[in-house]
């Protein structure tokens, strides 16, 4: 039986059989408000080594992305006076192929990264998680349909459908964050549908049913809570992807339209120039990996935990 | 009296079962490719430029770019196009390329065949160093070499291909001049500089893949060796390295093999990415090419191309591992 009250990621259930009767329903199990549910959160965060140094990268890159305008020495966009200089004391990372400051690009370019990349893949969750609620939960004729469906879309290699998306509509904001989305929504639908199988069978939803609940108290209160550790997981991993993707693409020259900065884009341009300059090329390559890992870490570290409990 | 279940596979069950799963999975492989023909098809027909305007350039008369349009069958209903295109396909014509004018066929093939010859040597590269990386960490669970080998994968499975070809550029290229950077393959190189040319681009596509294959094998191989048939096998006295050689290492393949070879659509996008990385003209590149330049067939016929062959190995993946499983096939 999974009686550990104080964790906030084991299993619980508004009318579960647990005699330490706590306050609240399925996802604020033993909490007595939101603060305290945050700093329940944080304190098991801080407690894995890799979910700190995660954390600790992501929000670094956060403030780097939100203080990018007062922080910039330069715009990202304005010539400057040498093509292609070395770092120096006025340009700390150089200057790209068009006299423009590679550290303001990076900077701002962060901005583009850490705002898509998270959107895109809470599109997918909202979209993909219903279809796999209902496709692990209802099951039959439905679960075969969307199954197959997800099955077929997986097979496609992601990133020729982006580049026939991209390439087909025309690079643009609105273009890639659908993309990804719609690349996402397979992986997640069949991981929330085999999570919720693997739910569906418990004691507390039998209880549940027998009380006479409808199911859609049931999906949100009962199945939901219990399968948000794992999907927490893979969330952050799926960010971290999307991440990989944005830059890819930028990379490509299908991401965002210039002269916008963006880090995949630095790459691409740059790469003509690497043996006169590589920092055009570095710093956005190990921006981009630092922030993945970061992610990935975080991910580790979440998962650290949730066995713990 | 019970009737004995034989579990030779000449047992007729068995043989209908086999016979079945085949004709499943062949099945849904023609539907998949069916699936994505059209969803191809579709998203090309929708492209708001022109391919025939494309084509003659911005300066030309609307009057040629609409006889083009006519001799090229755009001005069809969308369903008759793709009847038309399908139809062709199956006879093995993938029509022209729009901008070089030549069968979609013959570049296709040759840009294929460099392809898979690079994904080949990623792939040589790549498995068994992921395999054995993972079998060691696995089976020092928890102690040093464990840790370093997760840390390393950690990280490697985190770095984009294009930021570690960068950084294996500047390194190898820039910083100690032993590698070309680019890798143009010429019929004059000899066998030496040809093989220089491509290590990069190897090492870039191994190293995508290592770290995942690594940590699933290692997973795998702690699993394995937590079991009780290899925990019965160190009691009874056989020597620890007799028995991950001969037991252990077969059943902690079987997962991290399959995984991978379930990845092959990302293994795509790498290749993509590494061809442009270092200019070797081989289909990835091709088909981006074709892509920025609205080269409408040629895009089809290539992206259907690389879809059938990540398709098939998915399909021959599939087959493999229900034959390596009796569990599966008895299921």
């Amino acid at each position: 039986m999974n009686d550990s009250p104080n964790s906030s990621l084991s299993e619980r259930s508004p009318t579960s059989a647990n005699h330490d009767q706590r306050k609240g329903n399925g996802w604020f199990r033993g909490v007595s408000s939101p603060i305290a549910w945050l700093r329940r959160m944080v304190s098991e965060l801080v407690r894995s080594k890799s979910a700190t140094i995660g954390v600790s990268i992501i929000l670094f890159w956060a403030f780097i992305a939100i203080a990018a305008p007062i922080i910039s020495p330069y715009s990202p966009t304005e010539m400057q006076a040498t093509r292609l200089e070395s770092p120096s004391w006025e340009h700390w990372l150089g200057t790209d192929h068009l006299a423009r400051d590679v550290m303001s690009r990076l900077f701002w370019g962060t901005r583009v990264v850490v705002v898509l990349a998270p959107i895109s893949v809470l599109l997918g969750i909202l979209l993909g998680a219903p279809l796999g609620l209902l496709s692990g939960y209802v099951g039959g004729k439905l679960d075969t349909i969307i199954m197959r469906g997800a099955d077929i879309l997986l097979s496609f290699p992601t990133l020729l459908i982006y580049i026939l998306i991209i390439t087909s509509i025309g690079p643009s904001v609105l273009i890639v964050v659908v993309s990804i989305s719609l690349g996402s929504i397979p992986p997640i639908t069949r991981i929330m549908r085999s999570l919720v199988l693997d739910v569906r069978t418990k004691d507390y939803v039998s209880a549940a049913r027998l009380r006479g609940e409808r199911r859609y108290y049931i999906l949100l209160w009962e199945i939901l809570p219990n399968v948000s550790g794992p999907i927490i997981v893979d969330t952050t991993i799926r960010v971290g992807y999307a991440i990989m993707t944005i830059g890819a693409l930028g990379f490509l020259g299908l991401g965002i339209p210039p002269p916008t900065p963006d880090w995949g884009g630095m790459i691409n341009d740059g790469r003509q120039w690497i043996f006169l300059m590589p920092w055009t090329v570095l710093a956005p390559a190990v921006a981009l990996s630092s922030l993945v890992i970061g992610l990935n870490l975080l991910a580790d570290g979440i998962r650290e935990i949730a066995q713990q409990r | 009296m019970v009737q004995r279940r034989s579990s030779l596979a000449s047992d007729l069950d068995v043989q209908l079962n086999m016979l079945g799963f085949l004709l499943n999975r062949i099945g849904t492989m023609l539907l998949t490719m069916l699936v994505i023909s059209m969803l191809v098809f579709f998203i090309a027909a929708v492209v708001p430029v022109d391919p025939a305007r494309s084509a003659l350039g911005q300066y030309a008369p609307q009057q040629s770019v609409d006889e083009l349009r006519e001799k090229m069958g755009l001005d069809r209903p969308v369903v008759v196009r793709y009847i038309d295109w399908i139809s062709n396909l199956l006879r093995g014509d993938f029509g022209e390329s729009i901008h070089f004018r030549r069968p979609v066929r013959d570049l296709v093939s040759v840009r294929l065949e460099r392809s898979l010859t690079l994904a080949a040597l990623g792939f040589a590269f790549m498995i068994p160093l992921g395999l054995a990386l993972g079998c060691i960490a696995g089976i020092n669970e928890g102690k040093l070499l464990d840790r370093i080998i997760s840390l390393t994968s950690s990280i490697f499975v985190s770095v984009p291909s294009f930021a570690s070809g960068i950084f294996l550029i500047v390194i190898f290229s820039l910083w100690l001049g032993w590698l070309p950077g680019v890798s143009m393959p010429d019929p004059d190189d000899s066998f030496l500089e040809s093989s220089k040319k491509l290590i990069l681009p190897i090492m870039v596509l191994a190293l995508d893949e290592i770290g995942y294959l690594a940590r699933m094998t290692r997973v795998s191989m702690a699993e394995v060796m937590e079991s009780d048939y290899i925990r019965t096998a160190l009691l009874k006295g056989i020597p620890k390295i007799k028995i991950i050689w001969r037991h252990a290492l077969r059943n902690a393949f079987i997962a991290p093999f399959t995984a991978i070879m379930l990845h092959v659509n990302w293994l795509i996008g790498g290749v993509v990415v590494v061809e442009v990385l270092f200019n070797y003209p081989g289909l990835g590149r091709l088909l981006l090419d074709a892509a920025l330049r609205n080269d409408v067939t040629l895009l089809m016929g290539g992206t259907l191309v690389l879809t059938f062959v990540a398709v098939s190995t998915q399909l021959i993946a599939d087959i493999g591992i229900y034959f390596m499983n009796p569990r599966i096939r008895f299921e």
